[in-house]
C-alpha cells in the first residue's frame, strides 16, 4: 500500500509538471499577449504612452523573454509558492486566490456532500421500487436534471426567486454585509444564500450519480448472495444494506475523484450567473484577458485538487473493497 | 411410521407474468423423514431449482408460492409450521430460515458476498440463531469451518472469497449452512461448478455431515451420477411436476416412466463402444404456460398412446415406495389386479 502511494506521488508530480506545460502553451496560443491588447486598448482611447514605459511594462513583467524562459519563471516561482502577477488585476495572483479560494473550496465541498446526500437516497429508493411511481418521477426528474444547463435553470430560479418572493439570489452576500467583517449575522446572512447556487450546482451530477447508483443495485438485488444472505434469516432491510448497497457503493467512492473538476466547471458559469466571489469567474476573465499567471495558476491549483482527489478515492476504494488490494 | 420432518401438498409455485402464467411447479407432493437424502432430479426447466427455493420461501415477484399449497415443517420445538402460510419477511418465517432449514447455492463464485470475510458471513448467521455471544459464536463459526475439512480455520475465517477456490468457497457455504444445526439442507446443484474431483469430496463431506449432525438433505441436480452416490430416495421431476419417485435402486435397476427411462439411457457409460452415440431425448422441455390437460411428456414419449391426450395421469403408487405419472403403468397395474 505504502509502496502504491509513493509511485502514485511521483506519477502526480510528472502529471502536474505536463498540465503546467500544456495549460501554458494553451494560455499563450492566441496572438499577441495583455500587455499589447492593453497598450492598443489606451492607445484607442487617444492616450499617448511612450515606447519606453511599454519596454520598461514589459521588462517588469518579463515578456520580452522568450516563451519558454517565461514558463521556466513561472514555474520556478509555483515552486517557491510564488504564483506571479496578474496584469489585469494589478496584484499578486496569491492574494486573489486568498481572496476567492476558501469560498469556491466551500461551496465545491457542499455541493459534493448535497450531491452523494440526495443521490443515495433516492438511488437506493428507486432501484428497491423499480417501475414504481416515485421511481418514475425521480427518473424524469433526474433527465432534467441531466439535461438542463445549469445556468439556465440560474437564471429561472434567479427570476422566479426575485418575482414571486422578493429575494435576491445572486453573490454570497446581502449588499449590505459587502466590505464588512465576518461577523455571526454575516455568516448567517452567507447561509441563507448558500443553498441555490449549491443546488443548482449539484444538480446534474446528483442525476448522473442516482442512475449510476439505481443501476448497479439493480444488478447486485439479483446477485445469488443475496439469497444467501436471505437465506440466512437477515431482515430484508438489514440484508439490503449490509450487502447489495454496501457493494453498489462502490463505483460512487471511485468517482469522488473526478466529481471534484466537474463542479468546479459547472460552477464557472454559475457562478458568473449568480454573482458569486468564486474562483471559476476569475479564471474566466483571466482566460479572455490573457493574463497567463492568473490562469496559470489557477488551472494549476485546479489539476492538483483533481490528482489528490483521484488518489483519494482510490485509496479509499482499496479499503472498502477487498477485491481491489492493491499489488504490493 | 413416524412424521415426516417435511411434509410438501399440492406445491403450486407460479409466476405471473405478461405472457400468462408460468406453472414453474404444479403439485409437488414430497415426503421427507429426519436423516434422509431425497435426490430431486430433472433437466433445466423442470421446476426443480424453484421447488426448492420454494421451500424456504425465496420466491420473489413475479413468482408466488400459491393459495392452497402446503408445506409443513416438523420442527424441534412444538407444533408443525406450515411455511407456505407464513407471511414474508415476517419473524417466523426468518426464524426457519437459516436455523430449521439452510440452503447452499449452485454457484460458490457468486453466493458469498465479495467484500465480507468469510468468517464474518458466517458469523451473521451463528449470531441470528444459535448466540448473542461474540466469542462463543467466534468459537462455532471456527468449529463449523473446521468441519468442513478447511485446515487452519482461523486463517480461512479471515479470508475473502475471492482468496479462494471454488471447492473452498463451496465448503464455505456448507459451513455456513450447517453452523446453525439445521433440520433440513437444501443443496441446490451445490456441486455443478465444480471439478469432478472436487464434486466427489463436497459429496462425501455432505454425506458424513448428515450422519453426524442427523439431518435431511434435499438434494437438486440433473446429474444422474450425483444422484446415485448420495440420495436415499429420488424424484424425477418434470414440467413442475413429479413423474416418478422410488429409493435409488429401484428408480436406477427399474425406472417405468418412459421419461426416467431415457435419462437413464443418456448416461454416457464406461466400457461402452465409442463410436456409439449417445442417446439423447428429442425435443426440448416447453414453458410451462398454458398446457394444455394431457400427458406433459407424450409429445416426446416414444410409447405414447391415445389417452395421453386426452387426460393428464396422476402420480399413483404402483409398488411399495414407487410413484409414476404415467398411463402405460396404471394400466398394468389395474390389470394385474
Amino acid at each position: 500500500m505504502l509502496n502504491f502511494i509513493i509511485r502514485r506521488f511521483v506519477f502526480i508530480a510528472i502529471l502536474l509538471v505536463l498540465v503546467s506545460i500544456v495549460s501554458f502553451i494553451t494560455i499563450q496560443l492566441p496572438p499577441g499577449d495583455w500587455l499589447s491588447a492593453y497598450v492598443t486598448a489606451l492607445k484607442v482611447q487617444g492616450a499617448q504612452i511612450n515606447e519606453e514605459i511599454i519596454e520598461g511594462l514589459k521588462i517588469q513583467y518579463g515578456l520580452e523573454l522568450p516563451p519558454v524562459q517565461q514558463y521556466f519563471r513561472w514555474v520556478t516561482g509555483l515552486l517557491q509558492g510564488d504564483f506571479g502577477f496578474s496584469f489585469s488585476y494589478s496584484r499578486p495572483v496569491a492574494d486573489l486566490l486568498a481572496e476567492r479560494l476558501p469560498a469556491t473550496i466551500g461551496i465545491s465541498v457542499l455541493t459534493i456532500i448535497v450531491t452523494y446526500a440526495i443521490a443515495i437516497p433516492i438511488g437506493i429508493y428507486s432501484a428497491t421500487h423499480q417501475y414504481s411511481p416515485l421511481d418514475y418521477t425521480f427518473s424524469f426528474l433526474g433527465f432534467i436534471g441531466l439535461s438542463m444547463p445549469s445556468f439556465l435553470l440560474a437564471l429561472i430560479l434567479m427570476f422566479v426567486g426575485y418575482k414571486y418572493f422578493g429575494l435576491s439570489i445572486g453573490g454570497l452576500n446581502s449588499p449590505e454585509f459587502i466590505g464588512e467583517p465576518m461577523s455571526w449575522a454575516k455568516f448567517s446572512d452567507m447561509l441563507a444564500h448558500l443553498p441555490i447556487p449549491i443546488l443548482i450546482i449539484s444538480l446534474s451530477g446528483t442525476a448522473g450519480l442516482i442512475r449510476v447508483l439505481r443501476g448497479t443495485l439493480l444488478d447486485e438485488i439479483r446477485k445469488p448472495y443475496v439469497d444467501t444472505a436471505r437465506a440466512k434469516g437477515l431482515k430484508e432491510r438489514v440484508l439490503l444494506y449490509r450487502y447489495p448497497v454496501r457493494i453498489a457503493i462502490n463505483p460512487l467512492i471511485s468517482t469522488i475523484g473526478w466529481l471534484l473538476p466537474s463542479v468546479f466547471s459547472g460552477q464557472v458559469i454559475v457562478s458568473i450567473v449568480l454573482n458569486l466571489p468564486t474562483v471559476g469567474p476569475l479564471l474566466y476573465e483571466a482566460l479572455r484577458g490573457q493574463d497567463t499567471y492568473l490562469a496559470g495558476s489557477i488551472v494549476m491549483i485546479l489539476s492538483f485538487f483533481t490528482v489528490i482527489g483521484t488518489l483519494l478515492s482510490d485509496i479509499l476504494l482499496a479499503i472498502v473493497d477487498p477485491r481491489i488490494r492493491i499489488e504490493e | 411410521m413416524q412424521t415426516p420432518l417435511l411434509s410438501i401438498k399440492n406445491l403450486r409455485t407460479y409466476f405471473h407474468l405478461d405472457e400468462g402464467v408460468l406453472k414453474a411447479v404444479d403439485g409437488v407432493d414430497l415426503e421427507m423423514q429426519t436423516g434422509q437424502t431425497l435426490g430431486i432430479i430433472g433437466e433445466s426447466g423442470s421446476g426443480k431449482s424453484v421447488m426448492a427455493r420454494s421451500v424456504m420461501r425465496l420466491i420473489a415477484p413475479p413468482g408466488r408460492v400459491e393459495a392452497g399449497s402446503q408445506i409443513l415443517l416438523n420442527t424441534n420445538d412444538g407444533e408443525p409450521v406450515d411455511i407456505a402460510q407464513l407471511p414474508y419477511d415476517g419473524d417466523a418465517l426468518r426464524q426457519i430460515r437459516g436455523k430449521s432449514i439452510s440452503m447452499i447455492f449452485q454457484e460458490p463464485m457468486t453466493s458469498l458476498s465479495p467484500v465480507h470475510r468469510v468468517g464474518d458471513q458466517i458469523l451473521e448467521a451463528v449470531l441470528l440463531h444459535v448466540t448473542r455471544d461474540k466469542t462463543e459464536a467466534r468459537a462455532i463459526t471456527l468449529d463449523a469451518i473446521q468441519r468442513v475439512g478447511i485446515p487452519n480455520p482461523e486463517r480461512a475465517f479471515l479470508s475473502y472469497p475471492h482468496e479462494l477456490s471454488g471447492g473452498l468457497r463451496q465448503r464455505i457455504m456448507i459451513a455456513m449452512a450447517l453452523a446453525c444445526r439445521p433440520q433440513l439442507l437444501i443443496a441446490d446443484e451445490p456441486t455443478t461448478a465444480l471439478d469432478v474431483t472436487v464434486q466427489w469430496q463436497i459429496l462425501r463431506l455432505m454425506d458424513a455431515l448428515r450422519n453426524d449432525l442427523g439431518m435431511a438433505i434435499l438434494y437438486i441436480t440433473h446429474d444422474l451420477g450425483v444422484v446415485a452416490q448420495i440420495a436415499d430416495t429420488v424424484a424425477v421431476m418434470y414440467l413442475g411436476q413429479i413423474v416418478e419417485t422410488a429409493d435409488v435402486f429401484t428408480i436406477f435397476e427399474r425406472p417405468l416412466h418412459p421419461y426416467t427411462q431415457s435419462l437413464l439411457k443418456s448416461i454416457p457409460k464406461v466400457g461402452a463402444q465409442s463410436r456409439q452415440r449417445l442417446e439423447a431425448i428429442g425435443g426440448t422441455v416447453p414453458v410451462p404456460i398454458n398446457l394444455p390437460v394431457r400427458c406433459r411428456f407424450a409429445d416426446r414419449c416414444q410409447f405414447v398412446k391415445p389417452e395421453c391426450s386426452i387426460a393428464a395421469p396422476a402420480l399413483r403408487l404402483v409398488d411399495n415406495g414407487h410413484a409414476v405419472r404415467c398411463f402405460l403403468h396404471h394400466q398394468e397395474v389395474e390389470h394385474g389386479r
